[in-house]
């Protein structure tokens, strides 16, 4: 048994999506990313599979660069090539620096004053694609999705306007969440769901910014300080009192009333009840790509009477309740960390058939029955248990063919070739 | 500007290079890297993942560690503890932009690691900013050195692959590659390292001549020349052409002790409309195989002029340009590329070229893992 080595393994399911991806968010966006050839290997390919090559470009960091000190004229020069020999002009430019460059010393600040002057019609943002920081406090990933928003400006405040902020993925319009908004006769703006530049801009308008994932939450706070409005979390879960405190605090903030709590819940422990029926004890392994609360939904379904047996997940960060509770009540349930060397080795039970909920769980179990969603999807809320339970239950029946699913990176994306 | 990219994708780095030729040989390989690196390589560089347990990881450095240059004593505990419980072959580092830039001391690292645990260690200051092509051709040269030190007795018809990676191969490629070795009446003793197996490395040095299939064999194949007189030949069997010339030449190889490169004297034409993309070997190969004139004596010499022509995209290996011809070119500049392909009528590339290649081109797509990974 291997201590707590620092050394980590990479599971090859990468449905979860990167930097590269969750950019694309920013409509008719460009990205440039500036980076060594190892690092650029990863993200050129995220966007060829994400066929959106026309709208990705690279300058390659050479070693001589490193020793002449020409970081910053590389910088301007290769995105000055790339703009120059774009057929169209992009509104906005995200520019990915990389460690190195930080590393270096690189005067960026003076690398953009200079890309502004040149390009007065582009809005450049900067962005860092800088995995020594991956276990810092604002980490790649809360980083970038403060940059997601770093080209909005303040415009005169819309009240009806609410803004959920930090998501990949739009919210089902049957949540909870859009209920509530619909009924308070406001409009619920998400920028997975917008596909212009034009109507990105115009979430400068926003009267309220909610959040409902951890690594969010500063994305949803400095946009809301720039826009001179409150930030509300209503943080992602499982839990039914925990759900039912949010969506009151989404309602009260938005002038309205929650109070739909018991036939919700009702739907929900309908719809796992039934899910249950279908499934009854079949082993389940929960994952850490498919939620960002792995350890809320493997309660919620220990709860329900499901087998779980494994929790794949790399952290219990925030979850702590729910680790214990499982601890104590499931007997014999294992955690599992992902990135640990010995699960390059792990050897699943092959002769029970095992439900997974997401790519990494199943690539463990090596099973073919699994619900293929990452970072919660659609999903939040009752309304998303429900849809949940749809899933496993679709899922537990119908087999997927685990390798081809494993082997696109990027959740909903495909082969641009 | 070069190094400027508006579409097209970058090939696979040296760092990569390194793990893919090491891979499937029982190592402990370690990407000396935060992250990403892992996943960039399990994700698109590495098929063979999935049916084996190739021990690949990153040593996740931190700004910290990188800052205080204290990951290099944290790795070596870290890979003596990993090496105690997997107990492999050897164990490898292989170096990224922030050490080989903070000026690691990978190969103290290794030292460390086989004066604690016994267990044979390479360093690989590698810097991720070169192609695939210089980390793989590393690589393979320490196994050699290490575990190929020795002369064995000749093993009559005994042939070593050399330079075939998953990057440049795809396993029908390789069976191929064997097929066309048995088909002459040879048999292959070892392979670097594809397909291959750690113990047959050490055989290496009692075959009677080495097939370089890829640009990444040819510093093993000078060394097991210079140190064992093991004659080599260049060249990748792809088809009818390129299958009979490499026979020829391995045979001739044998006879007189010397090595061939089937390229000798197939001189490309610069203003030939049909071009290939790709690894230099698996190009000029597939150049020889698509011209229409061939001119083959039985000694394995190709005299003809090449109506095809061939672009090397990757350019970082030394070994490049004596593989290829006056009418070849060795280029990583998009724009170079793109000119020369607006002269083209059929182009033989990987998929992703389609963004360069003229409408009124064809494109004849050649899948390369280094350069489109494992898109298809």
């Amino acid at each position: 048994m291997l201590k707590q080595t620092g050394l980590e393994y990479s599971v090859p399911a990468r449905g979860g999506w990167t930097i590269v991806h969750v950019g694309m968010l920013v409509p008719e966006a460009h990205e440039i990313f500036v980076c060594a050839a190892g690092c650029l290997r990863g993200v050129v390919l995220s966007a060829a599979e994400m066929n959106l090559t026309d709208r990705f470009s690279t300058v390659a960091i050479e070693e001589h660069n490193v020793t002449d000190g020409d970081m910053e004229e590389l910088l301007v020069e290769g995105v000055t090539d790339i703009l120059n020999r774009l057929k169209k002009r992009p509104p906005c430019v995200l520019i990915y620096t990389s460690c190195i460059h930080h590393f270096m010393g690189t005067d960026l600040d003076d690398c953009f004053r200079i890309l502004n002057e040149r390009f007065p019609d582009v809005d450049f943002v900067d962005c860092y694609m800088t995995p020594t920081m991956r276990k810092s406090t604002l980490n790649p990933d809360k980083m970038m999705r403060k940059r997601l928003y770093a080209a909005i400006k303040p415009l005169k405040t819309d009240d009806r306007d609410v803004l959920l902020c930090g998501n990949c993925f739009a919210v089902s319009e049957t949540s909870e969440i859009k209920t509530l908004i619909k009924k308070a006769g406001k409009r619920l703006l998400e920028l997975p769901a917008i596909d212009n530049y034009s109507d990105y801009k115009k979430l400068g308008s926003a009267g309220l910014i909610i959040s409902n994932l951890s690594v969010a939450k500063d994305a949803a706070d400095e946009l809301a300080e720039k826009l001179g409005i409150k930030s509300l979390q209503i943080p992602f879960s499982f839990g039914y009192e925990e759900i039912r405190d949010n969506l009151e605090k989404l309602a009260k903030e938005i002038g309205t009333t929650y109070d739909t709590f018991e036939a919700d819940k009702a739907r929900a422990d309908e719809a796992l009840r039934k899910a249950h029926d279908v499934i009854g004890n079949c082993e389940i392994a929960v994952d850490g790509m498919i939620t960002t609360r792995p350890y809320s939904l493997a309660r919620l379904l220990a709860e329900h009477g499901f087998n779980v047996v494994t929790v794949f997940s790399d952290s219990v960060g925030g979850e702590e309740a729910d680790y214990e509770w499982l601890e104590k009540h499931v007997k014999g349930i294992r955690f599992e960390k992902c990135v640990s060397p010995e699960m390059r080795t792990f050897t699943p039970d092959d002769t029970v058939k095992i439900l997974a909920l997401g790519q990494k769980a199943a690539y463990f179990t090596q099973t073919g029955y699994f619900v293929d969603m990452v970072e919660n999807g659609p999903l939040y809320g009752f309304d998303g248990i429900v849809e949940l339970s749809r899933m496993m239950t679709d899922a537990f029946l119908n087999v997927k063919d685990l390798k081809k699913t494993l082997d696109i990176k990027g959740w909903g994306c495909e082969s641009c070739i | 500007m070069n190094q400027a990219r508006k579409v097209l994708s970058t090939y696979s780095s040296d760092t990569f290079g390194v793990i893919s030729a090491l891979y499937g040989l029982g190592g402990l390989l370690v990407m000396h890297d935060a992250s990403g690196c892992n996943s960039t390589f399990t994700t698109h560089d590495e098929p063979r993942w999935y049916g084996d347990d190739g021990l690949v990881f990153v040593s996740a450095v931190t700004e910290e560690e990188a800052v205080m240059g204290t990951a290099g004593d944290r790795l070596a505990a870290d890979m003596i503890e990993a090496a105690e419980h997997f107990k492999p072959n050897f164990t490898a580092i292989a170096s990224t932009p922030i050490p080989w830039m903070t000026g690691s001391d990978i190969d103290l690292t290794a030292a460390e690691i086989e004066e604690k645990t016994g267990i044979p260690s390479f360093g690989f200051d590698v810097s991720g900013m070169k192609s695939y092509e210089i980390g793989a051709s590393m690589a393979l040269l320490a196994l050699a050195k290490r575990f190929c030190n020795a002369p064995n007795p000749s093993v009559k018809g005994g042939v070593n692959i050399l330079g075939a990676t998953p990057l440049d191969l795809e396993d029908e490629q390789y069976e191929h590659v064997k097929a066309v070795i048995e088909g002459c009446g040879l048999n292959v003793i070892s392979s670097w390292s594809m397909k291959g197996r750690f113990e047959d490395l050490a055989k290496a040095s009692s075959a009677e001549v080495s097939l370089v299939v890829s640009v990444t064999g040819i510093d093993t194949a000078k060394y097991l020349f210079e140190q064992f007189g093991i004659p080599y030949v260049i060249g990748l069997p792809c088809g009818p052409v390129t299958d009979s010339a490499v026979a020829s030449a391995l045979k001739n190889a044998v006879k007189e002790k010397k090595c061939i490169s089937v390229f000798d004297g197939f001189v490309s034409d610069r203003d030939a409309v049909t071009v290939v993309i790709g690894e230099p070997v698996a190009a000029r190969s597939l150049a020889m195989e698509k011209n229409a004139v061939l001119s083959n004596d039985d000694t394995g010499n190709i005299s003809v002029k090449g109506n095809v022509r061939v672009i090397s995209p990757i350019v970082d290996s030394p070994n490049i340009e004596a593989l290829l011809s006056d009418g070849d070119i060795m280029t990583t500049s998009e724009t170079e590329i793109e000119d020369e392909l607006s002269k083209c009528k059929t182009v033989y590339a990987d998929g992703l070229y389609r963004f360069v290649c003229p409408e009124d081109a064809e494109l004849i797509k050649v899948h390369h893992r280094a350069y489109s990974g494992r898109i298809m």
